[in-house]
């Protein structure tokens, strides 16, 4: 049976070697499971998908999910979540999606489309009202991102299509590719760009005038409506700052504690990245070249940007702005404080199809290695690779992006670069199992670093910690746990993680709604309440983490089943701070994550030593029908 | 003593100035220092900011000053200023 409300019921499979597509119903039990998208999701991947499958080989499935919020009228409810076998790290992998493809896809008539097989030719699916076709994508393979959805629009004559797609570098299996759209949203992380190309797979295009019934519309009214007039009157500083910059307000504030690292992890904001350079990355710079902003469909917070550059080598008409990770990535990271060779990189990458944190990072990998003499101008084509140099960051970035010369070689992250280049250089490569670390430092919290080793999906920084309760932004889940108003951001107690695998799962219940992050921090959704608005349930907050939880424990099923053991994700000593930082806010600053991970087996009812499931836990979360260990 | 002090994101908007240099007795401790700020800006910083109740930085605020960091939700701890001192006010997010 189908869900009655919040969801249309209704999922796409498309196998993309026969040239098939079916519809499967969205079963009641799936939604009561899973709530959405990136936990129902994972369900059907894990089911269908068999053990230590190619993820760019034909076998290998690729999903695109929204929420019950998708469309229920819920503010800050237009996210999407991508999800498979990431190529980058050969475990599970999901990247979330702002923009408008999310109330696109389920306005066509679907919660979720899956692919599998490989296409003989390019193609894009085309979605509209109810009608799936697989399209000929010839004439847009190779096109950018910005071009691809305008050609799209003008072949199917219809300027409301929205779409996801990927650019060269997803065509060309970049491990690091993401997937765009509106030409600059990105679903970036976990290499999913490079599994749409490894499938022919150019685009997903959709329009619709479908809506899911919601149980109580009128509720749901009155719950947004209080929301936002709680805000609007005593606005938190969260919905001020992301109101005001987006995420870039963020930049000078990080690299003045030194949650921003700065010259590979290495360099401090005293020495490598002093003061006088913060704000010439930051806001403050960035506000000369703004020129507009932007919402997410049903959105009050508006964090969306545009900027123009107006001349010089790096003029830019209209471009997205960037932000927070992706300034600290081609900033800080490399040493770069030209903001306009910034802009100039995210655009690229957003045209191009490229994650901008593991992008940057790599960047700044390369930067190390040749500064060590591990690469020389020989190995880089002529290009003097120093750090801080825009404009050799700006050309090996272009060379990434079709994968020429070097380019080719640093194409897929740091790790497998570092495996070719052989000579040490894994020393530098600031990854966990292959996907870059972002823009935060453990050594400022140790709650990134939890998230960063402990979640199923290694190196994510949006896997909730810091904000649930540092910034007291979400006082249900802080009440159910009894949090105190403080954390020390160095406490490594096994209360602490305690804590950070309560929020971590919360999080992943925020994904599957459909929710964002950020908007719903921002404006202190009642979580549990909305839900049970728009799909008639009776959740209460304790069920929202024993959600999260079981779609965490199915995570990281699919892990094991991949092989997985806890050395795969480790920090890279220097991020742990081994050996510690001589000078500034970190200084002498190490954590053993080690000891942390066993507090967080633990928390989620794992083996402490191995991390294997029990069954009686299977059992308790009620997977015990799906994960067979 | 001259005390540098910033205003980041959105505080600078309100206060119309991202930083200043304040005048402020030798010696003086952090939270006679905000009082200082409170007196000369104002309702507009310490009603953005404070919470007099509890003697606290408001959650989603921290003043960081000499690596030592301040966060929202605690009362604001002994820290003695000194001649040079860089005190950074800054709203939080997190992410991104």
């Amino acid at each position: 049976m189908k869900p009655k409300y919040g969801y249309m019921g209704k999922m796409l499979f498309v196998d993309l070697s026969k040239g098939k597509i079916h519809e499967k119903e969205l079963s009641q039990d799936a939604a009561k499971l899973f709530i959405g998208g990136m936990g129902i999701g994972g369900k059907i991947i894990y089911e269908h998908m068999k053990p230590k499958t190619d993820p760019l080989g034909p076998d290998s499935i690729i999903g695109f999910g929204t929420g019950p919020l998708t469309l229920s009228g819920t503010y800050c409810a237009s996210r999407f979540t991508v999800m498979g076998k990431s190529p980058l790290t050969g475990f599970w992998g999901t990247a979330s999606g702002g923009g408008t493809f999310a109330n696109a896809l389920k306005a066509s008539g679907y919660d979720m489309v899956f692919f599998t097989g490989i296409a003989k030719e390019p193609v894009y699916l085309l979605v509209q009202d109810e009608k799936a076709e697989i399209k000929s994508a010839k004439d847009v393979w190779g096109k950018d991102t910005v071009e691809t959805e305008k050609i799209i629009r003008e072949n199917e004559k219809n300027d409301k299509l929205k779409m996801v797609c990927i650019g060269p570098a997803g065509e060309k299996l970049s491990r690091i590719a993401a997937v765009i759209n509106d030409g600059g949203r990105a679903a970036a992380r976990s290499g999913l760009g490079a599994v749409m190309g490894s499938k022919n797979l150019k685009a997903i295009a959709c329009d619709g005038d479908k809506k899911p019934e919601v149980f109580d519309e009128e509720k749901v009214r009155k719950l947004m409506r209080s929301g936002y007039e709680k805000v609007r009157n005593n606005p938190t500083p969260m919905f001020k700052e992301l109101s005001e910059g987006g995420t870039c307000s963020a930049v000078v504030s990080h690299l003045a504690t030194h949650d921003t690292p700065i010259k590979n992890w290495a360099g401090t904001n005293v020495k490598d990245f002093p003061e006088e350079k913060w704000e010439k990355v930051g806001l403050p710079t960035l506000k000369k070249y703004i020129i507009g902003k932007y919402f997410c469909p049903g959105c009050p917070v508006g964090c969306g940007g545009w900027v123009r550059v107006p001349g010089g080598k790096y003029a830019l008409e209209k471009a997205h702005k960037p932000e927070y990770e992706t300034l600290a990535a081609f900033g800080p990271m490399c040493l770069n404080d030209n903001v306009e060779s910034i802009l100039y990189a995210n655009d690229l990458c957003n045209r191009y199809g490229l994650d901008t944190i593991s992008a940057g990072a790599t960047i700044a990998f390369a930067m190390e290695c040749y500064e060590k003499g591990i690469l020389t101008k020989k190995d880089t084509g002529g290009i003097d690779l120093r750090w801080g140099d825009s404009d050799a960051l700006i050309e090996l970035l272009k060379k990434m992006c079709l994968r020429e010369g070097i380019g080719d070689l640093l194409a897929d992250g740091a790790k497998w670069a570092a495996g070719k280049i052989g000579r040490g250089a894994e020393r530098f490569s600031m990854d966990v199992c292959g996907e870059m670390v972002p823009m935060h430092d453990p050594r400022f919290d140790v709650g990134w670093g939890l998230n960063y080793v402990l979640d199923p999906e290694a190196a994510k920084h949006t896997r909730g910690q810091l904000t649930a309760f540092q910034l007291n932004v979400n006082p249900i889940l802080a009440g159910v746990l009894d949090a105190p108003k403080v954390i020390d951001r160095h406490d490594t107690s096994e209360r602490r993680v305690q804590l950070s695998t309560a929020s971590s799962a919360w999080a992943k219940s925020v994904f599957s709604a459909g929710l964002c992050l950020l908007g719903s921090d921002a404006l202190g959704h009642p979580l549990h309440e909305v839900l049970n608005a728009v799909t008639g349930w009776n959740l209460s907050p304790k069920d929202l983490i024993t959600t999260g939880i079981r779609i965490n424990t199915l995570f990281h099923a699919f892990n094991l089943r991949e092989g997985w053991k806890p050395s795969h994700y480790t920090l890279p000593p220097r991020i742990a701070g081994n050996p510690p930082l001589p000078e500034g806010a970190l200084k002498g600053i190490t954590i053993d994550f080690e000891k942390l991970k066993k507090y967080y087996y633990k928390a989620m009812g794992w083996n402490p030593e191995t991390g294997e499931i029990p069954n009686e836990k299977l059992k308790e979360l009620g997977l015990e029908n799906i994960v067979k260990m | 003593m001259k005390i540098k002090v910033s205003y980041l994101g959105y505080l600078g908007s309100v206060l119309g100035k991202s930083t200043e240099y304040v005048e402020s007795p030798d010696g003086i401790s952090l939270a006679g220092f905000l009082q200082i700020l409170f007196n000369s800006h104002g309702e507009k910083l310490e009603r953005e900011i404070y919470d007099a109740e509890c003697k606290c930085l408001k959650h989603g605020f921290s003043i960081l000053v000499n690596n030592n960091l301040v966060l929202g939700g605690a009362p604001v701890p002994e820290i003695t200023l000194k001649k040079g001192d860089h005190v950074i006010i800054s709203p939080l997010i997190a992410g991104g």
